[in-house]
This record gives C-alpha cells, structure tokens and sequence, in this order.
C-alpha cells in the first residue's frame, strides 16, 4: 500500500510539473511582455526593453520556466521584487520563499495575497453545491436506473437531459429574471459583502442553483447507466430468488456495486467545481478562483495564470487519487494487496 | 488415499420408496406467454409434470426447449414481458400461480431455492461470502446475525470447503468456480427446501469438479431430504443425477420416465436421435458415425401443427403425425411418450455406416520438441503456462489435447498458430522452427499451412460484416483464386462444403444459429487449404444434436484434404470418438501419450484414470466401474508443485518421491508414454476404469 | 436417410430481419424529438440568406428606444437596434457549422490515439494515458480559456482547442473498447490470414465502435455549442460581425433588469438546439443497444 501511494505520488508530482510546463508555454502566444503589463501602458519602450533585460524576460524558455520553479520552491528570490527594477513591487512575506507564486501584474499583489482568498470563496460555493449535487444525482439517478423504461425512468430522464443542456449563463439569465427582477427575492450578484443590502447567506442560492442545475443531470445519468447494469446483472436476481423484498435487495446489493464507478465521477466534479465555475462566477459578480483564472489569462498575467494551473492540477490529480483509493475501498476485486 | 468408490447409477441415487405421496411440485397445463410491444411469443404452450417428494426429476433438452423458462415460472419471475397465460403450479398443495408478492418472497429461498448456472456471476462481488449466506436464515428463519454467521459456517463445512471460518471472510472472486458453486448451493440449502431447482450447475466447470459438486449434491440430498429439479442439456449427468426425466422439445414435453427405463428403451424419435448423437467410450469414427438430427427447433412462431418434431422425423407419416391434440400416452409402467406412431417404430437405432478406415499416414507433418511458455508477472513470479511438451502429430492424423482449464492445452494452440510466442523449445513444420515466430512474421506460404477452428461461435465471426466476409479475404490474401467472380464462385463452393445454402453467405452473423456460424469458421479454416488445422473446442458451445453434425462434418472435411488436426477438447467421449492419437495434459506438462486406443484402454496415468472415471453417458451399462474423486484443488500455475505436478491431487502416489523429483517418462509401448513415478509393469497391471475399455 | 442429407438439413431459416440502424432511431420517441429541433435549426441555417429578415447587422435606430418585439421585429431588437430574430438565426450558421467541425477533428485524432493505445498496449498506452491524464485533469473550460485568450478567437483556434480538450476523452473510450474487442476470436482469425495492422483496426476494429462513438460524437457537438456559447460569453468569442449567442447574452445582460428579451432569447436558443442533439444522443443509444 505504501509503495503504491508513493508511486502514485511521483506521478502527481510529474503530471504536475508537465501541466504547469504546458501551461508556460502556451502562454508564449500572449502578445505583450512581462515588461510591458508590469509597467503600464504609458511607459515608453525603452524603460520596456530595459526592464526586460534586466529580467532576463528574453532567455530561452526552458531557462525562464526552471527559473519561475526556482522562484516557487524557495531557491530563488523572485526577479521581479529586486529592487534594482525600480518597481516597487513588495511582498511582506519576503522575496524568496518555499510558496512564492510570484507577484502578479494583474493585481499589482503578491500572488499570494490575491489566489488563496479567491480559492477560498469557489471553495465555499463549490462545497454547497457538491452537498446538493451528491444527494439529487444518486436519487434521479437510482430511482431511474431501476426499472429501466418505466414511467419513473422516462420522467426524471427528461429532466435530466434537459438541465444538462442549460448552460450556466442560460439558466443563471433566467432565474435572474425570475427572482431577481420579476419576482424579487433574492440578489441579483453575490459581491459576498453586505453592501448591496443583501445578507450573504442570499447570495449563494442563486450561483448555487445554477451550479447544481447544470451539474447534478449528468452525474445522474452516469448513475443511472451504472445502475442499469447493475440491474441486469445475476445477482440481483439471485437475491430476489432468496426472497429479498426489491427495497432490501436496492439497499444491500444493487446500491453499492452501482455506485463503483459513478464515484469517481462524482469526485471529478470537485474538480470542475473548482475551476470551471468563471461563468456563473461572472454572471453574479463572484469573486471566485474561476474568475481569477479568466482575468489573468486576458491579462497576461502569468505568475497568477501558473500558480491557478498547478493549484487545479494539484485539485484534479488529488481527487483522482481519492477516486481511485475510494474505487479500491467499494470494489474488492481491484485492491491492491 | 481419496477414493470414493461407489456405484452410483441412475436408479440408486433414490433413497426413500417412492410412496405415493401427494406430489412436492404439480404442474398441470402449465402456458407461458412472452407478451412483447410488436407480437406474443408463446414460450410454453401446455406443460405438465410432477415432482414427487424425495425424488430428483431430470428435465432435458436442447437450447430454446423452454426448461430455463419453467424454472423461473416455478420461481414466479419470468420478467416484466413473461405471463403464465393458463396452467396451475402447485407446490406442496398451494398454488404458486397468481400468488401475492409477499407468498411468492416467503417461498423464494426458503421452501423452493435455486443453485444457478454461472455461479461467479449469481454472487455479490462486493459482499463476503459470510454476509450472502447470512441473509437466508436472517430473511427467513429470524435468526440474529450471531446465529447467522454460525449457520453460514456450518454449511460451509457440510458443502466440504476448507476452513469455513475464513472462508466467511472472502469473497466471490478469490475462489474457484468448484468453490463457488459450492457456496451457491450451500446458499440455497440453508433454510432447508423441499425442493430445488438447479439450472445447468455444472455447465462450464471442468470435468472433475463437476464430478465432485455432483456427489455433493447427491450427499445432500440424502442428507436433507429435497427433492430436485434438475435442469440440464448434459443427457450423461441427467442419466447418473436423477430418478426420473422429462424429454423437452420446443416448449413441450415428448417424454417421460424412469431414468434408466427411458435410456434403455427410448420410445420417441427426438429421445433416441439425441442419445445417437452422443459419442460413447465404445467405438469410434472407425466403427460408428455420429448420427445427426435433420433440420432445426422450430421457433415459437414455427411451429406446426400436431407433431412438434415431424418436420424433422424419419418416421414421419401423414395424417398421422400432423393431427393436433396429441398426448403423452403410456408405453410402459410411468413410461410416457407423446408419439401417436410409438408402437410402430422399430426399436433398434439405425445403424450409420462408418466411413473412416484409414490411419494417419507415416510421413511426421508437425513434430513439438520441448516447448515452453513461460509468462514473467510482478515480482519474480513466473507463471508455467506449458513446459516441455513434446509430441509429433503424423500427416492426416488427429491429435487430441485433453486437460481441464489450466493445463496449457489453449496456450499451446496459441503457439503452433502463431498468436502467442514459446519461451524455448522447437516445432518443425516442414522443416521450419515456427516456436518462436509470431504470426506477423510469418511468410504467407507458412501462415497458410496452419489455420484455427476456435470456440465461440459468438466471437468467431465480425458482427459488422457479413458471414463469408473473412472467407472471401482469407482466399484473396493468399491467393488461392484471383478475380471477384473466381472469389465468390470458391466461397460458393465451400460454403456447400460445409453444407450451408449460398444465400447464407450475405448474412449477418447476428441472423445466423451457432451451428451455421461454426460452419462458416470451419470454411473459412479450410479456404487457405491448410495442411494443419488447429480445433480448439470447436463443439462445446453448441447444442447436443448440432455437436454431432459438425464433428461428422468436420471429420469429413480432414478425412478428404488428408489434413493433419489438433484437436483441443476437455470431453472425452468426444476425444474417444474423433482422435487417433491423445496427448494429457495437466498443469502445463504432458502427463500422458500414446494412440486412442492405448490412453482409453489399460494401464493409464493416475491422472488419465480420473478423468476417464467422470465421464458421464446416457448409454446404458456404460458407466465406468470405478469413480476416483481427487481432492483438492488445480494448483496455480505460479506455484507449481516441485516434482511431479500431479502429486498433490493423486490417489496412487507412490510417497514423497513424487513431491520432490520429476517422474520418469515410462514407455508402455512405442507409441504409448506415460510420466509417473509408478513403474511400467505395476501400471499395466491395472484394469481399466471404463466399464467396457476401447478395444487395445 | 443419408447421413448427407442429414446434416445438409441442420439448417436454420434466418433470424427477423435486421432492419439498417438508421431506421431503428426513428421508432425512439426521445430521438424524434431530438431530430426535429436540430434539424429546425438547421434548415434555419441553411435557408438564412434567403429568409425574408431584416439584416443581422443593420441598426435601427429607432428601434433602440423600444425594443421590444414588434411587428418589424419579431423578437425584438437589441441594445444596439439589432434585428433579434435575424441574429438568431445567423448565429445559428456559425454554431453549426464550427461545432461539427471541431468534434469531427477532435474525433479522428481521439480515435486514432485511442486505438493505438488499445491495440498496442505497452510502452505506447502507458505514454498515451498519461498525458490524457494531464490534459483531463484540467477542467474543459479552463483548457479553453487559456487556449484561447493566449492564440486568440478564431474558428481555426477553436477546432484546435476542442480537439486539445476532447481528444483525450474520445481516446479513452475508443482505448476502453478496442481493449475488448481485440480478444475477440475474429481479430485472431483476421492475424492468421497475415492481416496487416492497419487494416484490423480500420476493418475489423473500428466497424464494432461505431455506434458508440457516433452516439459520443453528437453529445459532444452538443456540449460544443454550449462551450461555444460561453467563450463568447466571455467575450472570447469570435470577433465581429458573426453574431454570436453566447455574445448576445454578454452584451444584454447589463440590460437584463429592464430588457430581460434580449439575454433570455438567445439564451434559449442554444438550450434548444443543445437539447436536441442531447435527445438525439439519447434515442441512438436507446436504439443501438445490442
């Protein structure tokens, strides 16, 4: 078991380095420099072209890639905080420390001091809408797969497909419209500060919903799939032929061998969660991780853009260990000895 | 030592007298209907029998006789489409038909259970052993959990698996399919029936295993009083498991009795054509041709009116046969057949004129010289698929591989075809070492010399293609004819070389019987001109009548081409019937070898013996004298025993010697070999176990 | 009677008739409905030039004061006096045509590694699912912005992000299929006749993963769309003038307490189309099962 976590924790570490590495470069299509967003668009070109020097902003890209891990891991003090730039960009933390994401253009802050906030409120919102997901799906999901055509399963499909095709913008302009405006009773944006007049704890029920709405029909629809099969398998039928009632028989044998792969699924979308919420972050003026992930990459604002990747990375590779320890803990036949 | 020697026949199975008492089960006019959304298929239009208290009733036929479809209309679960459209099921007096939910869950699993085909997939993979079991007496006979799991472990004693108190502990998976089986009837036996219904239990386990789980349910039986339906295909087991029997053909019963009665004095056309198809120890192709049955099992929608069989039937006369309302009529004492023309037809079976008469020639086609298959998994552990084989197969001559599943017969299929790569040794084939060349290496003049007849009809052919599809590219890829109408003109011919029509061709497989697509994979074998044709199981997944068609066939086909065949089977009446040579295998190395005659007759190896003592036939008086039962269980291939692979099963081992040195290759004659620790003279002394030995 | 005869006679009639897969989709319910609101969109498409509207691009002034629909316009206006309805249904073009496209790329590519990493197994699978691994890990969206808002808005760049997320995910399944079919008797049947590569996994191999993939391949379009619809909601959407729904969306919705018509329409419009590719996944595989 040990070995098997070590391994596995070699390969996060290298699928972690791979995916930030990727990252860098595709941001090499960004137009404009380091330089240039760091200073604004009113400096001439020349402070652009010799602040670019002195960052060594022109080496070639495996040079500056090493030299941003240098940065985060604590060897390095970061170039852009040296005083000799005349930037004045300070962090309080220091130049040069395990965790130093850089400083971000975007901001004119300390990465530090801008991501983990923002992660921290997705975070928030993310866990109430996973509470809800976890519970609708299995329901929906369960009740559809058991009888496989039946009146129930043809129902709860419909809704099922019907929410997977509204996407966030479309359902979050629509129920805007419904509560918000025709019908007020819930806040229009969710800025998480009471200075609109609306207590807080309102303002998670609409990004919420939206959230769930979108997400819950394709989790359920995975379940229900599993679900089916599971149905049809011998074993229930041996049960049954023991004189199981159909509700014992769902509960004891069918639920459990159902669930074996839908778990990962389920885990999967803490990842998207996380990471893939800019939209509904957007309609509701949100100040999410999924937002910030947005700007920088408008922006340009690489040091913000790297440290968003290897934090989702970090989420998806971590949730995909859970997954699979989960699928070893649910199903006997693949435990690793 | 571990032998169970025993008489166990047919009759004697029984235990108490058949008083007669009220029956345990009652079917009378018995209709089940498939109401489906574009038609109603009408499964089983009137059935009756009875299943008398004690009594285990055998209930035979072919794929689609409905004898799976009455085991779950006695169980009440025939699906949201079945409906018993008419009929009474009676069991222990109460009618089970239209009975309420709640009845039919406290009879399941209590007073009628049921031991199923497949038992790895009739068990929970995520629950323990100790948990499924629990769940009867928790359902049924409101015990606690404590006194559950004491039950449980009780009966896991009483089905005889190894230390029960750990066993609880394990799941499905990690048991063998005997170990399974076990644990599904000890399931079903817990709260102690009266009846239980078994379909198919031993289909798909290996020959000595079933031998085994066949006796335990016999001990059981006895033990706890139950009557049993057993459901079967298997016309041997049916001959040895039960009192009486019930013939099915396409949904109706055509004939019932004693056992022994109805085997010794078959009265219907259907009863007598099954049991000439079936291969006995006695004779083989030279002295017997395996009766076929013409024509097919109608389907629900084809059936004609009166007879069920006549289109089929040699004794078929107008007027007679298609009348309807035909009933089973009593032929002799509780003997009844449905058969307006039983009396007139002739006792004797027709006797088929055997057509083979030549041996293998002399001249060596394809000579194995110490070949291995080593696979390296995980750590340092080797798994020893083959090791060492050795055997040559003469031209024109059949080469039967005989072993249970484990023994490496398929892995070496593999290698002399070229899917799979020999660790070492040497095959020379026309001069060539083809050990270690993989099909893709392979030169097109070698490729087509050798070609391989598999297992599944279901996967032999492409389900996106049509039937003659792989026919018509393995003739272009090697040439044999050039041109689409040359093509098509040879996939003509060989498709009437297998007896199919033409219009066959253009088919897709899906519309096609299993019989009809092995067929076409015999044609397609013999379309590149082959001079060695690997068969491996070719007839196991058919029905019984379907088997003897083919088998004829293909000895026909081999017969006329001169070919040379490895012939892979775990049957062996089969074995005695179509091969000239026999190489035993177990555990990856040959155990024993020698002409047909030499391996059936006497002096064999322990292992040989046991196989040949399980061998189950419905021919009456032909059951072998002596039933050797082996202990334990097939060792895994990663941890072969050192020494003789054998010892840790054998009921003639001589002493430690076998657990620590390699036997000896005994010579019992020029072509008989065998590897045993026991010396030639001790091993030819001992008689035979078949009741009447092929003829030496 | 002979034995020849005999066995000649062990035949069967053919089974029902197999009915050709694409009229077995027509007798499920979901996938009717499914058809008729694609293919509505569709034929809109198709037919837009020479539809009697008013031009997508073309402001009306006037109409700016009251935008709401009127016999002029029938959906309405935008904030900027666009005719609604005209941009709907050009809008409906560019969705059309660039959604397929991208899952048509993705797929060849998806299918392609997918097979090799099924059928080889080894070194090269291992290779293959680790970098799916990486790319999977990161959620779809995100691939696309970072794509995107680095090498720009373009139907190019969009064909190439959608195979950069999607491609891993079709391999898988292709991988997970092809991982089975190739045990089966007839793959080892087509190595005996010397059967190159090649030829098995395009002749014998990929035949067998039609329906699923076809089945993936419209849910995917589907979730293209949506993908689609967001980037432009974004505003990474492609630049000016094709209109663009997701587009539409952004630029009303500061409106949307006063002119909530101008964001719900064309939101709406995509959750149509969408749902008719959904539905028409749904009724394929409903109708393919074996």
């Amino acid at each position: 078991m040990a070995n098997f976590l070590l391994k596995r924790l070699a390969m996060m570490i290298v699928t972690m380095l791979c995916a930030s590495f990727l990252v860098f470069a595709v941001c090499e299509f960004t137009p404009g420099s380091v330089a240039r967003k760091s200073l604004g668009p009113f400096a001439t070109q020349q402070q652009v072209d010799l602040l670019t020097e002195k960052l060594k902003a022109n080496d070639p890209l495996p040079v500056r890639y090493g030299r941003w891990l240098g940065v985060l891991v604590g060897a390095i003090p970061d170039p852009l905080q040296d005083p000799a730039t005349g930037l004045n960009f300070k962090d309080p933390r220091g130049a040069q420390y395990f965790g130093n994401f850089g400083y971000s253009t975007l901001n004119k802050l300390p990465v530090n001091d801008v991501i983990w906030d923002r992660l921290g409120n997705t975070a928030i919102l993310a866990g109430l809408a996973f509470l809800l997901i976890v519970p609708l799906s299995i329901i929906f999901g369960v009740l559809s797969g058991l009888k496989e055509g039946g009146v129930l399963d043809r129902t709860l499909s419909v809704i099922c497909i019907t929410f997977t095709s509204i996407p966030e913008f479309a359902s979050g302009v629509f129920l805007v419209t419904l509560f918000v405006i025709l019908w007020p009773i819930l806040p229009g944006t969710s800025p998480l500060n009471s200075d609109g007049g609306w207590a807080v704890p309102y303002q998670f029920v609409l990004p919420v919903a939206v959230l769930v709405i979108y997400d819950f029909g394709y989790v359920a629809r995975m379940i229900r799939v599993s679900m089916i099969g599971v149905m049809e398998r011998p074993y229930i039928r041996t049960a049954i032929l023991k004189g199981m009632s159909t509700r014992r028989m769902v509960l004891s044998h069918a639920l459990r061998n159902a669930m074996i792969a839908p778990f990962t699924v389920l885990l999967l979308q803490i990842n998207f969660l996380i990471s893939g919420v800019v939209v509904t972050e957007l309609v509701f003026a949100y100040p999410g991780f999924g937002r910030l992930i947005l700007e920088a990459s408008l922006f340009g604002d690489m040091a913000t853009l790297e440290a968003a990747t290897l934090i989702t990375v970090a989420v998806a590779v971590v949730t995909q260990l859970l997954g699979d320890l989960g699928y070893m803990l649910l199903d006997p036949r693949i435990r690793v000895r | 030592m571990n032998i169970l020697a025993s008489n166990l026949q047919g009759a004697a199975m029984s235990i108490t007298p058949m008083i007669d008492q009220a029956p345990v089960l009652d079917i009378r006019n018995l209709c089940i209907e498939f109401r489906g959304k574009a038609e109603t298929v009408v499964a089983i239009p009137d059935l009756s029998f009875c299943v008398k208290p004690g009594e285990s009733y055998g209930l035979v036929g072919e794929s689609g006789c409905g004898k799976s479809t009455t085991a779950m209309a006695i169980m009440g679960y025939l699906g949201s489409t079945g409906v018993i459209a008419n009929g009474s099921i009676r069991f222990n007096g109460k009618e089970l038909v239209g009975a309420s939910a709640r009845e039919l869950r406290s009879i399941r699993g209590r007073q009628i259970a049921m031991v199923y085909q497949d038992p790895m997939s009739a068990l929970n993979p995520v629950k323990t052993i100790g948990a499924q079991l629990a769940e009867v007496p928790l359902l049924h006979l409101g015990a606690t959990k404590a006194e559950a799991i004491a039950m449980a472990e009780a009966m896991l004693a009483d089905v005889r698996l190894p230390d029960p108190g750990d066993m609880l502990k394990r799941y499905p998976h990690q048991l063998s399919g005997g170990q399974q089986q076990r644990v599904v009837i000890a399931m079903a036996l817990l709260a102690k029936p009266s009846l239980l219904l078994l379909d198919e239990p031993t289909t798909g386990l290996d020959v000595t295993v079933e031998a085994a789980v066949i006796d335990l349910i016999a001990e059981l039986r006895q033990r706890y009083s139950t009557s049993l339906l057993f459901i079967s295909h298997n016309l041997g087991l049916i001959a040895e498991s039960c009192d009486r029997l019930g013939i099915m053909y396409s949904g109706e019963m055509v004939e019932e009795g004693m056992t022994g009665e109805v085997f010794r004095r078959p009265r219907h056309p259907y009863t007598r054509g099954l049991i000439d198809c079936i291969p006995d120890i006695a004779s083989d192709k030279r002295s017997r041709a395996l009766a076929a049955i013409p024509g097919h099992i109608p389907l629900p929608s084809e059936r004609p009116v009166g007879c069920l069989f006549a289109p089929r039937c040699a004794s078929f006369s107008a007027g007679q046969c298609d009348q309807p309302g035909l009933r089973l009529e009593e032929a002799d004492e509780g003997h009844l057949v449905r058969c307006p023309r039983w009396q007139e037809i002739p006792d004797a079976s027709q006797a088929q004129a055997p057509r083979h008469t030549e041996r293998g020639e002399p001249e060596t086609a394809i000579a194995l010289s110490e070949v291995s298959r080593l696979y390296a998994i995980g750590y340092q552990k080797t798994v020893k698929a083959n090791e060492a084989i050795s055997f040559d197969a003469a031209r024109a001559e059949i080469v039967a591989l005989v072993g249970e599943s484990g023994c490496g017969k398929s892995t070496l299929a593999r290698i002399v075809t070229g899917l799979d790569k020999a660790t070492s040794g040497e095959i020379r084939l026309a001069g060539d070492n083809i050990a270690e060349l993989q099909a893709r290496e392979r030169p097109r003049k070698m490729l087509q010399q050798i070609q391989m007849i598999f297992q599944n009809p279901d996967s032999t052919l492409n389900p996106s293609h049509s039937a003659a599809f792989s026919i018509r590219r393995s003739i272009k890829k090697f040439g044999i004819r050039k041109g689409k109408a040359e093509i098509e003109k040879r996939v003509r011919e060989l498709l009437a070389m297998v007896r199919l029509s033409p219009a066959v061709a253009d088919r897709k497989p899906s519309q096609l019987s299993g019989g009809q697509k092995q067929r076409i994979a015999i044609a397609r074998a013999f379309a590149a001109d082959p001079t060695l044709i690997v068969a491996d199981e070719p007839v196991s997944a058919l029905d019984v009548s379907v088997q003897a068609a083919i088998v004829t066939l293909l000895l026909d086909i081999q017969r006329e081409k001169h070919a040379t065949m490895l012939f892979i089977s775990h049957d062996l009446s089969l074995v005695r019937h179509v091969a000239d040579k026999v190489v035993v295998m177990y555990l990856g190395k040959i155990m024993e070898q020698g002409s047909v005659e030499e391996v059936f007759g006497e002096g064999a190896h322990p292992y040989t013996e046991a196989l040949l003592s399980a061998i189950r036939s419905p021919h009456p008086d032909e059951a072998p004298r002596e039933r050797i039962r082996l202990s334990g269980e097939t060792p895994s291939p990663i941890n072969v025993p050192a020494g003789c692979r054998f010892a840790t099963r054998c009921h003639r081992k001589v002493g430690s010697i076998c657990d620590t040195v390699a036997p000896p290759l005994r010579r019992m004659s020029e072509t008989h070999e065998i590897a045993c620790h026991i010396e030639e003279d001790e091993l030819a002394a001992r008689p035979s176990v078949l009741a009447r030995p092929g003829k030496a | 009677m002979a034995i020849h005869d005999a066995i000649a006679q062990v035949t069967t009639p053919a089974k029902r008739t197999v009915r050709p897969s694409w009229m077995r989709i027509l007798h499920s319910r979901t996938a009717i409905v499914g058809l008729v609101l694609v293919l509505f969109w569709v034929l809109a498409a198709l037919l837009a030039p020479i539809l009697p509207l008013p031009s997508p691009t073309d402001s009306d002034v006037l109409a700016m004061t009251n935008p709401y629909p009127s016999a002029a316009h029938w959906l309405g206006t935008d904030i900027l006096g666009r005719d609604v309805l005209a941009r709907l249904i050009f809008g409906a073009r560019t969705v059309l045509s660039v959604a397929p496209l991208s899952v048509a790329v993705a797929m060849v590519v998806g299918i392609t590694i997918g097979m090799i990493a099924g059928y080889y197994g080894g070194w090269l699978d291992a290779l293959i699912s680790r970098f799916s691994d990486i790319i999977l890990a990161f959620p779809v969206l995100v691939i696309y912005v970072i794509l995107i808002a680095n090498i720009g808005p373009s139907v190019f760049n969009i064909v190439i992000a959608t195979t950069v997320a999607s491609a891993p995910g079709i391999g898988r399944i292709t991988r997970g299929l092809v991982l089975g079919l190739k045990e089966q008797e007839y793959i080892a049947a087509a190595k005996l006749r010397g059967e190159s590569t090649i030829y098995i996994m395009l002749v014998e191999l990929l035949p067998n993963c039609r329906s699923l993939l076809i089945v993936d391949a419209c849910l995917r379009i589907g979730y293209t769309i949506i993908t689609i619809g967001i980037l432009g909601f974004l505003g990474l959407g492609l630049p000016p003038p094709n209109p663009d729904w997701g587009g539409m969306v952004k630029e009303s919705v500061t409106v949307l307490n006063v002119w909530p018509h101008m964001s719900l329409i064309p939101s709406f419009a995509l959750v149509t189309l969408v749902l008719g590719f959904n539905l028409l996944a749904d009724g394929m595989r409903e109708a393919w099962k074996p």
